[in-house]
C-alpha cells in the first residue's frame, strides 16, 4: 500500500486493551516528507545518460527501457508469495536490473579480448549500477540494517550474475544458441549460488555429526533455488531482449565472445558440363 | 540473572512504506542490594516476640515456574559404565549444576534413539540408575528434546534436597546446550498483620563456577502473594510479580520486616523456613497517580517494597528507589511493566516530609513511534501508561494484533496492522 501523501499525517494506533484503556490511541502527529525525486528518478537518469553515450544513439538501443520496464513493474506489484521479511528482495531485483541494463549499454566498453578481464569489468559495471540504484532506493541511508540486507544479497546477485554470464559465454562460444545460453545461465546461476552458499550449510552438517534431518536439507536447498529462479527472472528479460533485438544480440555475443555465425561453406559445384 | 524478551508490533509498508519494529527486551533483572547471598542464610534461628516464621515444603507442580540455562561440559571418553550403544549420535558429558563437583551430574543423551541417562547417584556407572532413564517427549525433531518429570537430587548447606524439572537439550551446531525448566519451589504460609500470605523460594541451583558456597535459595526469587491465590500458576516471568527478587529486608503490607531464611535439616533432608521480623522503620509518603495497579514493586532501595492495590497515597520507608515493576489489572484483562534495570537519574526519592509523586498505572494509551527510514515511514507500536512507561499485555491474542490508521486532514488515507517481531 503506498503511502503517496505528504505531509502533516495523523496516526491512531488501537487495540482492545478492556477496561485498561481505550481502544482508540491519541493521535500522533507526524509530518511525513514525501521522499526526494532525485533519488527515485536516478536509476532512469543513469539509464538515459549511458543512452547518450556514441554507441547507443541509434533507435535500437532505447529497447532497452523494455526488460527495465518489466522489471520495475514486477517490483510495484509483486506476487503475494513472497516470505515474510523478504521484501527487501524486491529492491535488490530492481537494482540488479539497473546494473544489467547499463552492462548491456555498456557492453561495447567492457569487451576484453581477455575474457578474465571482460568478466572483471563486467563484474565492476554491474556492481557499480546496482550499488548506486540500491543505495538510491534506500534514501542514501547507508547505515540501516535494510541496506546492509541488500547490499549482501545484492553483492552475491552481482557476482552470480557475472560469473554466469562469462561462464556461459564461454560454454556457448562456438555457436550461439539463444535456447541453450538461457538454459546454461539458469544452470550456472544455481551453480553459483550453491557454491556460495554451500560451505556454511556444509559447516552445520560437520558441526552436527553429519546427522541433518530432511527438514533443514530442504530448508536450505528449496531458499536456494528460490533466489536463484528470482536472480534468473531479473535476467531473463535482458537475454529475451538480445535475442528479439538485432542490435542487443549482436553486442551480446560480442562481450561474451561468441564466434559469428559463419556462412555455410558453399561447396563449389563440380565442373560439369550440362549436356542437353 | 533472569532473562526475558518479548517483541512488540509494528508494520512495515513496501514501495514508500515501510514499518518495522523495535524489539522491547526487558530484562528481570535482580536488585543491585538486598539481594541475598548464600552466606545470608541461617543456620539456626532464634525467633523474638515480634519474629513470624513460616516452614516452607517443597511442592512440585505441572508448570514451569523458572528457566534456568545448565552449563555443560561434553566429553567423547564415554563413561567406566554406560547404557548400551545404539546408532546415531551420542552426547556425553557433564552437567554442571553448582560450582562444586558434588552437584554435577553425568549424562549420556542418545540424541537419535531420543534417550537420556543420568547418573543420579553420581558414581560415574550411568547403568544402575533406574529412575534416570528418561524417553523424550517427542520423536521429533532430534535436534531439540524434552525430557520431563527429572528429580535431580542435590546437595545443599542445608542437607539433601531435589528439583523437580523438565530437561531440554538442543544441538543445532558446534555444541549441544541444556537447559531446565523447573517445576519445584518451597513454599508455605505466613500470617502478617492478620493477613495470609503464601510464602516461598524458588530456588535457584544453578550457580557460576567461581562461587564457592552453594545455596539451592542463592540469588533465588521470594513468593510473595496472598494465600487466596496460592492455587493460581505463577512463572518467574509472567509479569504478574508474584516472585520478587529474595531480599533481607522487605516492606509488604505497611509493614517493614527483616527477612531471614533458615537452612534447616530434618533428617538430612532439606527444610528451609522463612523469618518474618517486624522492623521500625521511617515512613514517608509516596502518591501513586495511575489505576488499575494490581502490584507494585519497589526495588533498589532500603526496602524492597511490594505494594498490593496500592490507594492513591501510601506510607512506605524513606529512601531511595529505581522505577517500580507494575501489574496492572481489571475485570481479567492484565497488563504489566518491567521497568528492568536500573536507569541512572531516574530514581525516586521518598522522604518524609514531601509526598513524592509516582506516574505510573493506567489508563493504558495505545500508542505509535512514527520515524523515517530512507523512503519509508516506520510505525512502532506501544503501551504505555500514565507516566509513559511502556506495558505489555499479560496475554496479548496474537491473531489480533494492534491495529493503526493514517489520516491526513480527517480522511483515512491509509490504515493496516502491526506485525509482531
Amino acid at each position: 500500500m503506498p503511502l503517496i501523501a505528504g505531509g502533516k499525517l495523523t496516526i491512531v494506533a488501537s487495540s482492545d486493551l478492556g477496561v485498561l484503556g481505550s481502544r482508540d490511541g491519541s493521535p500522533i502527529a507526524y509530518n511525513w516528507v514525501l521522499p526526494g525525486v532525485a533519488p527515485l528518478l536516478l536509476p532512469w537518469l543513469i539509464i538515459l545518460g549511458l543512452l547518450t553515450l556514441k554507441p547507443n544513439r541509434c533507435a535500437g538501443a532505447w529497447l532497452i527501457w523494455l526488460p527495465l520496464g518489466c522489471v520495475f513493474a514486477l517490483t510495484l506489484a509483486p506476487p503475494p508469495i513472497l516470505p515474510a521479511g523478504t521484501n527487501f528482495f524486491l529492491d535488490v531485483i530492481a537494482a540488479l536490473a539497473v546494473g544489467l541494463a547499463a552492462v548491456w549499454l555498456l557492453s561495447n566498453y567492457l569487451r576484453r579480448q581477455n575474457q578474465f578481464v571482460t568478466f572483471l569489468c563486467v563484474l565492476l559495471a554491474l556492481a557499480g549500477f546496482s550499488v548506486l540504484a540500491a543505495v538510491a532506493r534506500q534514501g542514501w541511508n547507508l547505515m540501516a540494517i535494510e541496506t546492509l540486507q541488500v547490499g549482501i544479497v545484492l553483492g552475491v546477485a552481482v557476482l552470480a550474475s557475472a560469473v554466469a554470464l562469462i561462464l556461459g559465454g564461454l560454454i556457448c562460444r562456438s555457436r550461439y544458441r539463444p535456447l541453450g545460453l538461457y538454459l546454461w545461465l539458469f544452470l550456472l546461476l544455481a551453480g553459483v549460488w550453491l557454491v556460495i552458499t554451500v560451505p556454511f550449510f556444509l559447516f552445520a552438517v560437520m558441526a552436527s555429526g553429519g546427522n541433518i534431518p530432511w527438514s533443514s536439507w530442504s530448508g536450505f536447498f528449496i531458499p536456494v533455488f528460490a533466489v536463484t529462479t528470482v536472480n534468473y527472472a531479473t535476467l531473463l528479460p535482458f537475454l529475451i531482449l538480445s535475442s528479439a533485438s538485432p542490435f542487443f544480440r549482436e553486442r551480446l555475443k560480442a562481450l561474451l565472445h561468441v564466434k559469428p555465425e559463419t556462412p555455410p561453406v558453399m561447396a563449389p559445384l563440380p565442373d560439369a558440363s550440362l549436356k542437353t | 540473572m533472569a532473562k526475558r524478551k518479548t517483541g512488540c508490533w509494528s508494520r512495515r509498508w513496501l514501495g514508500n512504506v515501510r514499518a518495522a519494529c523495535l524489539t522491547s527486551t526487558l530484562i528481570a533483572g535482580l536488585c543491585s542490594g538486598q539481594v541475598l547471598r548464600a552466606a545470608d542464610f541461617a543456620l539456626s534461628s532464634s525467633p523474638s516476640a515480634n519474629t513470624t516464621t513460616a516452614s516452607l515444603e517443597y511442592q512440585e507442580t505441572d508448570y514451569s515456574v523458572v528457566n534456568w540455562s545448565v552449563s555443560l561440559t561434553t566429553q567423547t571418553i564415554p563413561f567406566k559404565k554406560e547404557p548400551v550403544a545404539v546408532s546415531g549420535k551420542i552426547v556425553r558429558g557433564i552437567l554442571n549444576f553448582g560450582g562444586d563437583a558434588s552437584n554435577s551430574m553425568a549424562f549420556v543423551w542418545q540424541r537419535d534413539a531420543g534417550k537420556l541417562f543420568l547418573d543420579l547417584n553420581r558414581n560415574q556407572d550411568l547403568t544402575d540408575d533406574p529412575a534416570g532413564v528418561f524417553s523424550s517427549r517427542a520423536a521429533k525433531p532430534v535436534n531439540y528434546q524434552t525430557f520431563t518429570n527429572v528429580h535431580l537430587p542435590l546437595n545443599t548447606a542445608a542437607g539433601k534436597g531435589q528439583v523437580l524439572a523438565d530437561i531440554n537439550f538442543s544441538d543445532y551446531g558446534s555444541r549441544p546446550n541444556c537447559s531446565l525448566a523447573v517445576r519445584s519451589f518451597w513454599q508455605g504460609k505466613v500470617t502478617l498483620q492478620g493477613r495470609d500470605w503464601q510464602v516461598g523460594i524458588v530456588q535457584k541451583i544453578i550457580v557460576q563456577n567461581n562461587l564457592k558456597q552453594i545455596s539451592p535459595f542463592e540469588n533465588g526469587q521470594l513468593l510473595l502473594r496472598p494465600w487466596e491465590k496460592r492455587s493460581q500458576p505463577f512463572n518467574t516471568y509472567d509479569g504478574s510479580f508474584a516472585a520478587v527478587p529474595l531480599s533481607r529486608k522487605l516492606f509488604v503490607d505497611g509493614h517493614a520486616y527483616q527477612l531471614v531464611p533458615v537452612a534447616s535439616s530434618q533428617n538430612g533432608a532439606a527444610r528451609p523456613a522463612l523469618q518474618f521480623t517486624e522492623q521500625s522503620v521511617t515512613l514517608g509518603e509516596l502518591k501513586i497517580t495511575g489505576k488499575f495497579i494490581q502490584r507494585l514493586v519497589l526495588p533498589g532501595g532500603p526496602y524492597l517494597v511490594v505494594l498490593d492495590q496500592p490507594a492513591g497515597i501510601v506510607r512506605i520507608p524513606t529512601g531511595s528507589y529505581n522505577q517500580p515493576n507494575v501489574r496492572l489489572e481489571q475485570n481479567g484483562t492484565g497488563a504489566f511493566c518491567n521497568s528492568g534495570q536500573p536507569q541512572a537519574g531516574r530514581r525516586i526519592a521518598v522522604d518524609d516530609k514531601t509526598p513524592a509523586v509516582l506516574n505510573v498505572g493506567g489508563p493504558l494509551t495505545n500508542s505509535v513511534n512514527a520515524s523515517r527510514h530512507g523512503q519509508d515511514l516506520r510505525l512502532d507500536y506501544r503501551l504505555v501508561g500514565a507516566g509513559g512507561e511502556t506495558y505489555q499485555l499479560a496475554n496479548q491474542n496474537r491473531s489480533q494484533p494492534p491495529e493503526f490508521a493514517i489520516y491526513k486532514n480527517d480522511k483515512k488515507i491509509a490504515s493496516g496492522k502491526f506485525e509482531f517481531g
